[in-house]
């Protein structure tokens, strides 16, 4: 008998471990070679994991006090949908606060495509 | 299709032909709409109507697609686009979106829309003149 499949909002929960202890190496294993990677709706997606690599570095360089709160989400086998918010302290010191919704899509136990829905420059950054 | 994603549809339905009290109907009196998750929300039937006639006087909404639908009992979260035509510019702009819709007992009673604004503007304000100016 095998176990019930992992729920991907736990798999997520373990990949916010990674990003709380700014494991980079953990963070990339939950990702497939050939990951698209919309971190922002809008902008240009990273496609590969060497791009997501290159992104978390320079992000992670250029923020502190990170907090990813996810407050609802809804799943399948190979999705799951979040909303929730992202808090951190820019490179320039100004709180930066953005509601998000997201979604992930997995397969074969690992993420494929992913796409954050948010508005880039908050208005409220600073203040 | 669950009651919820009926109700939905309805409302997509209802946007497509500005069947603004059809619109409303599928709402609760109590509706808590954050059309942008860095504004104040819209509170109630009557601000929701004001907030319609409003936009559909900046811009017209030609499509409204959903891609993806997951339900969490009385919760939907969405993904979709929409194609909006801005007036005041004469432009046409694809706004891809996601949406959390919060329903009871078969009516709307909250719902979060989230997207980037930087493609979906205030309208244009007019030059004042004398007059208005006055």
């Amino acid at each position: 008998m095998s176990a019930a499949p992992e729920r991907k909002i736990d798999i997520i929960r373990r990949l916010q471990q990674a990003v709380a202890a700014r494991d980079k190496q953990a963070f990339l294993d939950f990702f497939a070679a050939d990951i698209e990677y919309h971190y922002h709706v809008g902008s240009r997606p990273l496609l590969g994991l060497a791009w997501v690599d290159k992104f978390i570095t320079k992000y992670w360089a250029n923020n502190v006090g990170a907090t990813w709160v996810i407050s609802r989400h809804a799943e399948t086998d190979d999705c799951l949908l979040t909303e929730g918010r992202e808090e951190y302290v820019n490179a320039d010191g100004d709180k930066v606060v953005h509601p998000y919704m997201g979604i992930i899509e997995f397969k074969d136990g690992k993420i494929t495509g992913w796409r954050d829905y948010f508005q880039m420059n908050d208005p409220n950054a600073g203040k | 299709m669950s009651n919820n994603m009926q109700a939905l549809r309805a409302l997509m339905a209802a946007s497509k032909v500005k069947d603004n009290d059809a619109f409303l109907a599928l709402m609760t009196d109590d509706i808590e709409y954050y059309w942008y998750m860095h504004a104040r929300p819209i509170i109630g039937k009557t601000t929701m109507r004001k907030f319609l006639i409003n936009y559909q006087a900046n811009f017209e909404q030609r499509d409204w697609t959903i891609t993806h639908a997951l339900e969490s009992g009385d919760m939907m979260m969405v993904e979709g686009v929409e194609q909006i035509y801005d007036r005041s510019r004469a432009e046409l702009i694809n706004n891809p979106f996601m949406q959390a819709i919060e329903f009871k007992d078969g009516k709307i009673c909250k719902m979060r829309d989230y997207y980037d604004a930087s493609k979906v503007q205030a309208p244009v304000r007019k030059p004042a003149t004398a007059e208005s100016a006055a």
